[in-house]
């Protein structure tokens, strides 16, 4: 195993040959900046900002970002003041029904970020941090497009999933809506969230990522590795 | 960030005292400053993760607080905080706290606490840190809410009172004097010598007085003048005008303002506040014809409990004017039953003990009681005692203060004998205490005289309070009667956490509050001979420490609303009335504060135990 790369190590590898052949997808700069920490990097030396993305579906090709929220995490703290939440001004995509289910009105969104101030915004928020999501794909997925990039580019960002790491730590395979954010909160005794919005969600994820961390790793310190295998 | 984002944190803290109290733009800010972590069952914290680090909110789990020597702190669920008392210490902390399931926190950081602090007196006196002035906000609180009604109450006598009285000297005339009282539309003249006050005249007076006794209308006013007028200061809120009204039985009283009389109020001035029904009610029953009427009249004390409560008159005065109207029950039926029984055989006393002795009754209390007679009596005049205490026990039933469980009466033989009879009863009790026997008797240990020769009552007081005061180890055992039942450490979820760990279901607050602090109070009076019978009254006079005096008060005042409170809600809601309060039917608000008023009864008994231990 010497010989094999972690896909920590990978990741950290590619990172460094787009730096060498100057390939750096445009926008993303800020996310090249670093070096990526590797599997034994302690919890506690590493920051977190938990994600959410409310969109207009999960057709990577024709949906598109309505909003973001999120908040950092360190040394098992979440800090509230760190919070922040955007609309993004796609109105024009927008198709009309989904807007409703999402709660968010059409002048909310022209009142947002134009979608490319809203990916500077999120390249400079999210560099040094390690991503935490529910259902990570969402966030990862929608990130490149707002970059402009195909849904299969590796950015230098480790996402880690709360709906995978809930999987692993079942004993029988879960159906999807047991997996719902909001049912592995009943579940946990984790108060419910009335309202839906990206930064409500973070929050929420946020605070299941917590008590997973309690799982995993019991009184022990926590390490990047087993939550990062937990998420892929 | 919008609010409206994140309700939960928002709600969590709007509806969390003392945040609760500040304003929306407040809270946000508090809001905004908000940690959350989470803790899995059996994790610890301790020392410096709890030494000045901040408030930690559970929002959901529980936890235990550990003291340093290993005994159980609190428990503490969803709504409850810690780490308030840690907040200005450094490393080592005071306990641990142990999680009894997985915990949701919120934490406020100290920073962010000290800037609220600043800008809020509720919140800078809740955490304080001293239990005593946490339950004075808590009493501010209940209070601040004033409605219109009990705004006026607050409104001082100087603001509320006539100042166009009508002065007299003591040689005008009556028909002067009535012309003058006439004129101004007063019911009462005071009566000035040299700009001194020596005495009120009342338009009753002249009627009932001078006129039906056939005085001539040029007699002075000194001749029916009522001397040593009772009168009220300038600045007291006009609840004490009502009690004041109540204590004395009048309906008029002079205001003055350093020695100078600047006024006169009477009921009229009061007329707003329905309270005024209370004070008729001790009228008519001082007046009752028979004891159906008085019967009838027993009917409203319910509608008076349940204004004094509404109006958040305070519970001391609550209980005052309660035992006023029973007073008034009491003496009217003793003396009722004396008329219609004839000639007593000789001269006797009916007393009150227990919480009517103490002028502490409230919805709830049964009588207690005794009769003293001054000497011994043949068995024929015994008979005429035996059927007058039974007359009396029975109508005082009819009236509400129903049969003592205890059997605590003057209709049993026992407690019902000669002057020496009772003063061989407290030289025993006294003498050669007996802890079982104490705790039966201890409600004669207060004693107040209803009806008949008071001069019974007084020569009683003193023998017990000199046999009392001279014994170590009646006091000792006394005291460790009174702190043989610990307050519980605080409410946990659904039930009532003892000492030992256990859990209740629900909490007696009579018998696991309000009671300690009687006790404590009375050994501490009986101690220095000091006769007065209230419990306010001893904690204030007989407490040698005045900050112990200060926190029991405030804990009793805060464990009497509440019950009075709870006791409000019942008859409101038609619910049978009772000292076990479910912790379910308790707010926050009231469990957080409980637990402080419950801090400072153990100590303040573990203080009592240092102090009177020694005498075993």
């Amino acid at each position: 195993m010497l010989f094999f790369k972690s896909k920590l190590e990978k990741l950290e590898a590619a990172r460094q040959k787009l730096i060498a052949q100057g390939r750096i997808p445009a926008g993303a700069e800020p996310l090249y900046a670093a070096p990526l920490p590797n599997q034994n990097t302690p919890l506690d030396d590493l920051k977190f900002t938990a994600l959410d993305f409310e969109t207009t579906g999960l057709n990577f090709a024709e949906d598109c970002v309505l909003s973001f929220g999120g908040v950092d995490l360190q040394q098992g703290q979440i800090d509230f003041a760190s919070g922040f939440h955007h609309f993004v001004n796609n109105a024009e995509q927008v198709k009309k029904g989904s807007a409703i289910i999402n709660q968010i009105t059409p002048e909310q969104l022209t009142s947002g970020l134009s979608p490319a101030e809203a990916v500077r915004f999120l390249c400079r928020r999210l560099a040094g941090s390690i991503i935490i999501c529910h259902a990570a794909v969402i966030e990862r997925t929608f990130l490149l497009k707002l970059l402009g990039l195909g849904p299969e580019f590796a950015l230098p960002l480790i996402f880690l999933d709360t709906l995978k790491i809930e999987r692993s730590l079942m004993h029988r395979g879960l159906r999807t809506d047991e997996l719902r954010l909001d049912v592995i909160r009943q579940k946990r005794g984790l108060p419910a969230y009335v309202c839906h919005n990206a930064l409500a969600d973070s929050v929420a994820a946020a605070e299941v990522f917590l008590a997973q961390v309690k799982d995993v790793f019991g009184k022990g310190p926590g390490r990047l590795g087993p939550l990062y295998e937990r998420s892929i | 960030m919008e609010n409206s984002l994140l309700p939960n944190i928002y709600d969590f803290l709007a509806h969390t005292y003392p945040f609760s109290a500040l304003s929306t733009l407040t809270q946000d800010t508090l809001a905004a400053a908000v940690k959350i972590s989470y803790y899995a069952k059996e994790d610890v914290l301790t020392d410096d993760q709890l030494t000045g680090v901040g408030l930690f909110m559970i929002r959901t789990g529980s936890c235990e607080q550990i003291n340093k020597d290993g005994t159980l702190r609190a428990r503490l669920g969803v709504g409850d905080s810690f780490g308030y008392t840690q907040l200005n210490k450094e490393g080592p902390s005071d306990y641990k706290v142990i999680f009894l399931e997985n915990t949701l926190i919120y934490l406020l950081p100290r920073q962010i606490l000290e800037f609220i602090k600043a800008r809020s007196s509720t919140v800078s006196r809740y955490f304080d840190g001293q239990e005593y002035v946490r339950l004075s906000t808590a009493h501010n609180y209940l209070h601040e809410n004033a409605d219109y009604l009990s705004t006026r109450l607050q409104r001082s006598a100087a603001a509320a009172c006539q100042d166009n009285f009508v002065a007299c000297t003591p040689n005008d005339t009556l028909q002067h004097c009535a012309q003058q009282l006439r004129d101004t539309g007063s019911e009462l003249a005071v009566v000035l010598d040299q700009n001194e006050l020596i005495g009120v005249v009342t338009k009753s007076d002249l009627a009932l007085r001078a006129i039906a006794e056939g005085m001539p209308a040029s007699s002075p006013v000194s001749a029916v003048m009522t001397h040593q007028a009772v009168v009220i200061e300038g600045s007291k809120p006009l609840y004490q005008v009502l009690e004041s009204m109540f204590f004395h039985n009048v309906q008029n009283l002079p205001v003055v303002d350093s020695g100078k009389v600047i006024g006169v109020i009477n009921t009229r001035s009061l007329l707003q506040t329905s309270l005024l029904q209370g004070l008729y009610l001790v009228k008519s029953a001082s007046k009752a014809q028979n004891l159906e009427e008085l019967a009838r009249l027993s009917q409203q004390k319910s509608e008076v409990f349940i204004t004094l409560v509404q109006l958040k008159v305070r519970p001391r005065s609550i209980q005052r004017i309660m035992s006023r109207i029973a007073d008034a029950f009491t003496r009217r039926v003793c003396a009722l039953i004396e008329k219609d029984m004839g000639q007593p055989p000789c001269s006797f006393a009916f007393f009150a003990a227990g919480s009517l002795a103490r002028g502490e009754v409230q919805f709830l209390s049964d009588q207690d009681n005794g009769l003293v007679y001054e000497r011994e009596l043949n068995d024929k005049e015994s008979a005429w005692f035996a059927a007058y205490a039974e007359k009396v026990c029975k109508a005082l039933d009819r009236c509400g203060y129903t049969w003592c469980t205890g059997n605590y009466m003057a209709c049993n033989t026992q407690w019902r004998g000669s002057y020496a009879r009772w003063k061989q009863y407290y030289a025993k009790w006294i003498g050669e205490p007996d802890p079982q026997a104490l705790l039966n008797i201890s409600v004669f240990l207060d004693l107040r005289c209803e009806y008949g020769d008071e001069f019974l009552i007084t020569k009683l007081k003193q023998d017990l309070l000199q046999y009392a005061a001279a014994n170590t180890r009646f006091l000792a055992l006394l005291c460790s009667a009174a702190v043989a039942v610990s307050p519980p450490l605080g409410l946990f979820k659904q039930f009532v956490l003892t000492k030992d760990g256990e859990n209740k279901p629900a909490l007696n607050i009579k018998h696991q509050g309000i009671n300690l602090i009687v006790e404590l109070a009375r050994l501490y009076a009986l101690q220095a001979q000091n006769p007065a019978v209230s419990t306010y009254d001893r904690l204030e006079t007989a407490l040698p420490d005045k900050d112990a005096a200060r926190e029991l008060t405030e804990a009793y005042t805060f464990l009497n609303d509440m019950r009075f409170n709870h006791q409000y809600q019942a008859l409101q809601q038609g619910h049978e009335l009772s000292n076990m309060l479910p912790p379910s039917e308790l707010s926050q608000f009231e469990r957080s504060h409980l637990k402080d008023a419950f801090r400072i009864i153990a100590r303040q008994q573990s203080a009592a135990q240092l102090r009177f231990a020694k005498g075993l």
